[in-house]
């Protein structure tokens, strides 16, 4: 039954995929079981076409092993795949993967995983204002999203799993010079950057992205993610860039890096749990902002940048928002048992600027501005047997 | 530019300036020229450490301590024109405050009892000037300067407080203000021209 069943989808996939030769067609896949396989290639579509791959019922055990691809090609594509397990938590081993290839314009590709799932997109060069946005959950779920064009978007959303892997990396451009506006950044230094980027820790991507507290700008990279031991890294390298990476649960590691940054480059970081890494490393010839918020015990921040100057870096460790349960919301709360806490930051150009605020004990905070002349670094540090050294 | 660094109220950025670091002390208002770095750390709670390393010149450097057995240290180093205030309040605390290169200035106030104060400026063509205030019971501190046209300021209130000045070079002044119970001996070592202001009082808290 489930050959015949699969055979039918298979025949109905060959059929849509004939047929979206021309423009602005549609293929639908739908498949019910394990060990299927659905591809469709839109490659010579002149654009405007839609791909929608939906593998596993939701309900049931035995939906894995499957996977999907996608290619498409021309401008004003959507893919959209969709592979459940079933509810999180009954699958156990490595199951659906799905692959999305995407070339043109204002092309987008959902991708929704329930289960051990891996998900691999690419919006390739020569490509403009394309959106990714993968949604994962489960365990050992890994993600990469690669977009090598204009005005890109990425979004990875990975909740309720351990050893979670979401990865970005974007080397387009943004679509010129944009001018801040002070609603931009709603943090503590309302300082004008474009910056905020928040989705925990329940905002599910589908539904929720664009009613949450996420604001992007021309270039944007965003990964969220709930549990314990996940990788969250975003590479980008083209100017005007935006990434965010919310981190909750314990033992996470977020790393962002940006070079080029013409204008300038944004990266937000914030964890809330116990012994998490941020790491945050700009380069490029605009004026970066990056920003960490850490709360929880044993955390290390590390902030580098060596761009043309004028850069700026926050530390905060040791705060929670005032409703305690949203990261990235402004005015954060000053909480009182965070011990442990490391953070390190290296500037290297000139008028650099850098805060450093802990709160607890045994934190440490360590400050290199020695590069060049006319830098500022404040550090403040509420508690007992820290550390705080500057140099410059 | 002109930078001003009032003395009596440690002026701190803002985010770091506490009520706690708003001290009592002669308020006293430099000025230099150039715009350096800026590095402003400010501690609360017990046995921190803060240590400042300005190499480049033209630096201000701020330390703010509230709480005992705290230590902290600013070095500044280069081309001089450099700006240093450090404020402790609590006991049992330890600052230190170096600086070369000439044109430095420095302010040092601790408040409580048992700290340990020292400044060591060497000067090159300009001359430095140093403010040290202490105001609590068994605190020590110690002043040099080297170079000519050093000025040194050293107020010490309380009990059983000891100093030491020690200038070299043509030019210097010293002023020294003790008022308390058991005052020490003075130990102010000057060699070249000099100007050396001496005021011992008793006991303004009824004599310990």
């Amino acid at each position: 039954m489930k050959k015949l069943l699969l055979g039918a989808v298979s025949a109905m996939a060959l059929l849509t995929a004939g047929s979206a030769f021309a423009a602005g067609n549609d293929a639908t896949v739908d498949q019910i079981g394990n060990s299927g396989s659905a591809t469709v290639d839109q490659t010579n579509s002149s654009g405007d076409g839609v791909v929608t791959i939906t593998q596993g019922t939701g309900t049931g055990v035995n939906d894995f092993y499957n996977t999907a691809s996608a290619t498409q090609g021309g401008s004003g594509n959507e893919a959209t795949i969709t592979q459940s397990q079933g509810t999180f938590g009954v699958a156990t081993n490595p199951s659906n993967t799905s692959n999305s290839d995407q070339e043109g314009a204002n092309g987008v590709i959902d991708v929704l995983q329930v289960g051990n799932s891996g998900s691999g997109i690419l919006q390739q060069s020569g490509s403009s204002a394309e959106h990714a946005y993968v949604s994962q959950q489960g365990n050992g779920d890994a993600s990469t999203i690669i977009q090598a064009g204009v005005q890109e978007l990425a979004v990875v959303n990975q909740e309720g799993g351990v050893s979670n892997n979401g990865s970005i990396s974007q080397s387009g451009t943004g679509n010129g010079v944009y001018t801040p506006v002070a609603a931009d950044e709603v943090g503590p230094n309302g300082n004008g950057y474009l910056s905020r980027g928040e989705n925990l820790p329940s905002d599910t991507l589908l539904a929720t992205l664009f009613s949450g507290n996420t604001d992007f700008g021309p270039v944007g990279a965003v990964v969220d993610q709930i549990g314990s031991d996940n990788i969250g890294g975003i590479t980008q390298g083209g100017y005007q860039n935006f990434a965010a990476v919310s981190q909750q649960g314990d033992s996470n590691f977020g790393v962002t890096t940006q070079n080029g940054g013409v204008y300038y480059s944004v990266a937000d970081m914030y964890q809330a749990g116990n012994s998490n890494v941020a790491s945050l490393a700009q380069t490029g010839s605009g004026a970066n902002y990056s920003v960490a918020y850490q709360n929880g015990n044993d955390n290390q921040a590390y902030a580098t940048q060596t761009g043309a100057g004028n850069d700026v870096s926050n530390i905060y460790q040791g705060f929670q928002p005032v409703d305690g349960y949203t990261l990235g919301e402004p005015y954060l709360a000053q909480t009182a048992t965070d011990s442990n806490d490391f953070a390190d930051v290296t500037q290297g150009n000139s008028g650099e600027t850098s805060t450093v605020n802990q709160t607890g004990n045994s934190n440490q905070a360590w400050v290199n501005q020695s590069a060049q002349a006319n830098a500022t670094s404040n550090v403040i540090q509420s508690g007992s047997s820290n550390w705080a050294v500057v140099k410059q | 530019m002109i930078r001003w660094l009032i003395i009596g109220a440690l002026t701190l950025t803002p985010a770091v300036a506490g009520s706690a670091w708003a001290q009592s002390a002669p308020a006293v208002a430099i000025d230099q020229i150039g715009d350096g770095s800026q590095a402003a750390i400010a501690q609360t709670g017990d046995q921190n450490s803060a240590t400042v390393d300005q190499s480049q010149g033209h630096g201000d450097a701020t330390i703010a301590q509230d709480g005992d057995g705290n230590t902290a240290s600013i070095t500044q180093s280069g081309s001089g024109f450099g700006l240093a205030a450090l404020a402790q309040t609590g006991s049992d605390n330890l600052a230190s405050l170096a600086q070369d290169g000439g044109d430095n200035s420095a302010v040092l106030s601790q408040t409580g009892s048992g700290n340990q104060a020292s400044i060591a400026q060497q000067a090159a063509t300009h001359g430095d000037s140093a403010v040290v205030s202490q105001t609590g019971q068994s605190n020590t501190a110690s002043l040099s300067q080297s170079g000519d046209n050093n000025n040194a300021i050293e107020t010490q209130v309380g009990s059983a407080d000891s100093e030491s000045i020690v200038q070299t070079g043509a030019n210097n002044q010293a002023t020294y203000t003790q008022v308390g119970n058991n005052l020490p001996n003075l130990a102010i070592v000057q060699s070249g021209g000099m100007n050396v202001t001496v005021l011992q009082t008793g006991s303004p808290f009824g004599g310990h």
